[in-house]
């Protein structure tokens, strides 16, 4: 009996792709999107604590990273879908409002997870670009006249970005791939899809083979991009 | 008059005492070079005029009025001193002009036309005029310095610092920025230079000022510091910059 002859990829490919490509596309498309920009900006806020002068900042930072690095992503998401509202819940019962529900909605959970934990990898890197920019460039700002500020945020954070601007396509990639935790918690992106159709069809080898498939279209362009951008900052920089 | 004062001026690292007592007036016009062994003290006492480094004592009188002094306005003042670096300092990320027209428009508020009207006017001054579009890790270090030069320029300063402004220069490029600054000497700007190039102190300087460990060694026109050194560690020092 010829194994192969049992593969119904054409019935996977009819079925399962146009879910993978419709509703759970524009979730990961948009999961990745929010996510990144959140990410970013949070990651923003923590690299200005961490070099800012305020010691007490500086200690809560460091101490908020070394918590998100040292726990999973998935655990995480999981704890921010489950255990957040009701901690919340919990918190505005103390403060006297009963019956208080606190709804939020998977997606949104995994929105938050993916920008808290890539946010908080991203801001060592904005952090380091922005040590690494030259003391010169802040001395010369000085000198003509810039505050401490404007030379910061004129001069010194535009040059950081533009040299971090490759590790962040690469936080890009990796964070498209993540998406896939929030199968966990939920969300019909694309691993929860294909799961849901194997267990109506029980084509596993078909379903997730398109799916793996599905990703590496996503990823493969996106990291040639990040590679691209790499190559350029790195010949502008000479 | 003196547009800078320094009374008894001293500035320490941790425990290394770098500057000791530096008294110096620098007047109006003036062109005052600064010479000495490394490590004597000459940067850090320019840096000490802009406040790039805070004194640990003394005073340094702008008009009169006490830079030191907690109420006075820092950020307005380095405006008006204007400061050259050894390596140059250029934004990477803007063009020539860009580099000498952004902060005459952020600080002083120069309309567009007016700051780069500016511009051009001293990139012409520097000879680099052509040279307005490209960006400054095209140019050699002596096209660099130059437009380091027009930048502190374009901000109208009374008083320009020059930190060993042709030492990370190739020696052919040397010449091309030591005319520039000898032209600015010429047009009566108040300066004053920290370097090694003796044939610019001797030709250039009102005055040379010798400093060694922290103090003035010797202070006195080129003539008497460069050629008739009282001091044995200026005729130290000179024998043996001279010998190269």
């Amino acid at each position: 009996m010829n194994v192969l002859s049992n593969l119904d990829f054409a019935t996977a490919i009819h079925d399962l792709l146009p879910k993978l490509l419709g509703q759970a596309l524009s979730i990961v498309v948009l999961a990745t999107i929010l996510g990144f920009l959140l990410g970013l900006v949070f990651a923003f806020l923590l690299a200005l604590a961490r070099i800012s002068k305020l010691r007490v900042l500086k200690k809560i930072v460091v101490l908020f990273q070394e918590l998100i690095r040292g726990t999973p992503l998935l655990v995480q998401l999981v704890y921010i879908y489950y255990v957040v509202p009701l901690l919340i819940e919990l918190v505005a019962q103390l403060c006297g409002a009963k019956g208080y529900h606190c709804h939020m909605s998977s997606l949104t959970a995994g929105v938050i997870g993916l920008a808290v934990n890539y946010g908080t990898y991203m801001s060592e890197v904005i952090r380091a670009a922005i040590l690494s920019i030259d003391k010169g460039q802040t001395e010369a700002s000085l000198a003509l006249g810039l505050s401490p500020h404007q030379a910061m945020f004129r001069i010194v954070i535009p040059q950081a970005i533009s040299s971090s601007i490759p590790v962040f396509g690469n936080y890009l990639v990796m964070m498209v791939k993540d998406t896939s935790l929030m199968a966990y918690i939920t969300v019909p992106e694309f691993l929860l899809t294909t799961k849901a159709y194997t267990s109506q069809t029980f084509l596993t080898i078909e379903s997730y083979t398109i799916l793996a498939v599905v990703y590496l279209i996503i990823c493969i362009p996106l990291s040639i991009l990040s590679r691209y951008l790499e190559n350029r900052t790195r010949v502008s920089s000479k | 008059m003196a547009i800078l004062e320094i009374k008894k001026l001293r500035k320490s690292f941790g425990e290394l005492e770098v500057l000791k007592d530096i008294s110096v007036d620098i007047e109006k016009g003036e062109s005052l070079v600064i010479i000495g062994p490394s490590g004597s003290g000459k940067s850090t006492f320019l840096r000490c005029l802009n406040l790039l480094e805070k004194p640990t004592g003394g005073e340094i009188l702008y008009h009169g009025d006490n830079i030191l002094d907690n109420h006075f306005d820092v950020v307005k003042y380095r405006r008006f001193v204007g400061m050259c670096f050894q390596r140059f300092n250029l934004y990477p990320f803007m063009t020539v002009l860009e580099n000498v027209e952004f902060a005459q428009k952020l600080v002083i508020k120069r309309s567009k036309t007016e700051a780069k009207d500016k511009a051009i006017e001293l990139l012409t001054k520097v000879g680099l005029k052509d040279k307005a579009a490209v960006y400054p890790n095209n140019l050699s270090g002596g096209q660099q310095q130059r437009v380091a030069i027009a930048r502190a320029l374009a901000m109208d300063p009374e008083v320009m610092l020059f930190d060993e402004p042709t030492s990370a220069l190739d020696p052919e490029l040397v010449g091309e920025v030591l005319s520039v600054m000898r032209n600015l000497a010429e047009d009566g700007m108040t300066m004053a230079v920290v370097t090694h190039e003796m044939g610019f102190a001797r030709d250039v300087a009102d005055r040379v000022i010798f400093m060694d460990e922290g103090y003035i060694v010797e202070d006195g026109t080129p003539q008497e510091v460069l050629m008739n050194p009282k001091n044995d560690r200026t005729k130290n020092f000179l024998s043996r910059v001279l010998e190269n």
